[in-house]
């Protein structure tokens, strides 16, 4: 057992490094994909084909007027940990309700 | 008055409302301006932090048969989010709950910092709701859960399902073609064993996270899902442990638990399908004050029919829970009807049919109203 948890611990923190270039810089890298993203005219129909089958696999999906886009751009990523979403569905999401708040 | 001059005394009242309602324009705009900046200036954040509250709240009224009858819960679970950039995320829910006898109960329901490493992969460390299952996880909040109470052995009953865990791993969602995969995979503190009163028996497996770890132990666990279909997924999950037991003498020797799951979600056309099945296992040891075996199971099926256009959502579940003691066991058969005042408000009621040792609160009836607030 402790070797199980010493590799996942290793495989974790080899994630982490692994990733880390990007992870440290991803604040400036995040900018030109979100940018790229929100000039992208099918990253909001994404969006709402990725929202309607993700979120209304536990709860109703919420309509888009009811939160900001500051309250959006938060709330989707707690559902990007809850609902195991990837980085580009809740970005696409995310697109898909500050455009239709 | 000739009609020249009529003109011009309405063009200079007119060129003078004009003037005015310029000069109120531009005072709102400065006034506007200068409320923005006040705001702006009172906030704790600055532009790369974003904070948010969310949770929810509900009461509740049950009428146990041949029993009380009670507005039995009024809980508020506020959900803190904070949020750096585009890649730190602190998530944590805050339960509080009036107790029966009076007073608050206050319990960090958990409470986890994230990194977003890539578009794959999460690494996340903290208090966090187990992944082992997924009513847990992402179905207990009362304005999500269809019931007006969590099927036998979810809740916070401590005997079915694990609820929580202290710890840290690795969480995310990926492609496999056309299919959807998430996956989490964590390394924890794991479970305690509690004792029954005579101390010879092991009366449940505590699996609320704790920041002790008295037998040194760590639990490995972790759930992997994919969507079959885009409205089906179906999940797996596992843990795996040592588990010592706290005797007076001192702590035993470590002993095996493992935990497993399998949960499926469905929903079609106003359908909402879903089953879980979670094992816990703790094994056998010889010299221990408690020396057999224990196995804990909880599984329940529901199904939901929301009628299109309207509020109304019928639902049915049975559940069950098995154990090595009879007055921990339970089978329920549940019938309720929910109105939806909105996506994030809901009024339900619910009859539970419950059967169990006789004379215990696991063999009544009871009929459930609950109201619940999602924001």
């Amino acid at each position: 057992m402790k070797t199980i948890s010493m590799m996942v611990a290793a495989a974790a923190t080899a994630a982490v490094l692994l990733a880390g270039p990007a992870g440290a810089q991803q604040s400036a890298a995040n900018a030109p994909a979100l940018q790229s993203q929100n000039a992208d005219p099918m990253a909001a129909v994404r969006g709402a084909k990725s929202w309607g089958q993700n979120c209304a696999q536990c709860h109703n999906p919420r309509d888009p007027k009811d939160l900001s886009d500051e309250q959006w751009r938060v709330v989707v990523n707690h559902m990007r940990i809850r609902a195991g979403l990837t980085g580009e569905e809740t970005r696409d999401i995310i697109r898909f309700l500050q455009s239709s708040n | 008055m000739t009609q020249h001059t009529r003109a011009m005394e309405i063009a200079v009242a007119g060129a003078f409302a004009l003037t005015a309602a310029s000069i109120q324009s531009a005072s709102a705009d400065t006034a506007t301006d200068q409320l923005r900046a006040e705001i702006a200036g009172a906030s704790i954040f600055g532009r790369n932090t974003v904070a948010h509250l969310a949770g929810y709240g509900d009461v509740g009224f049950a009428s146990v048969k041949d029993g009380t009858r009670s507005f039995n819960s009024a809980n508020f679970n506020p959900i803190f989010h904070f949020q750096y950039k585009d890649f730190l995320f602190f998530e944590t829910e805050i339960e509080t709950m009036t107790l029966a006898e009076g007073g608050t109960k206050v319990e960090v329901e958990y409470a986890n910092l994230n990194y977003f490493v890539n578009d794959y992969v999460t690494v996340f460390a903290g208090k966090f709701l187990s992944p082992i299952g997924f009513f847990k996880q992402n179905l207990h909040p009362s304005w999500i859960n269809k019931f007006a109470s969590a099927p036998p052995g979810f809740g916070h009953d401590a005997v079915g399902a694990p609820t929580s865990d202290i710890g840290a791993g690795v969480r995310g969602g990926f492609f496999m073609g056309s299919l959807k995969a998430n996956y989490a995979l964590y390394v924890g503190n794991g479970p305690r064993l509690e004792l029954n009163g005579a101390g010879d028996e092991i009366e449940m497996v505590e699996a609320e996270g704790a920041t002790g770890n008295a037998d040194n132990t760590m639990l490995v666990g972790g759930r992997f899902g994919v969507n079959v279909l885009p409205n089906l997924q179906l999940g797996v999950s596992a843990g795996s442990s040592k588990v010592a037991v706290e005797a007076p003498g001192g702590l035993e020797p470590t002993r095996s638990y493992e935990a497993s799951g399998f949960d499926a979600a469905f929903q079609y056309r106003g359908f909402d399908i879903r089953a879980e099945y979670i094992g816990q296992k703790v094994g056998a040891l010889a010299s221990s004050v408690a020396p057999e075996e224990g196995k804990w199971t909880a599984r329940y099926a529901q199904a939901a029919y929301r009628f299109p256009g309207t509020g109304w959502e019928p639902v049915v579940r049975w559940g069950k829970v098995e154990s090595p003691h009879a007055d921990q066991e339970i089978k329920q058969t549940a019938f309720g009807i929910n109105y939806w005042l909105a996506a994030n408000s809901v009024v339900k009621l619910g009859l539970e049919r419950n059967q169990g040792l006789v004379g215990t609160p696991n063999d009544a009836d009871r009929v459930l109203l609950q109201f619940a607030y999602g924001f």
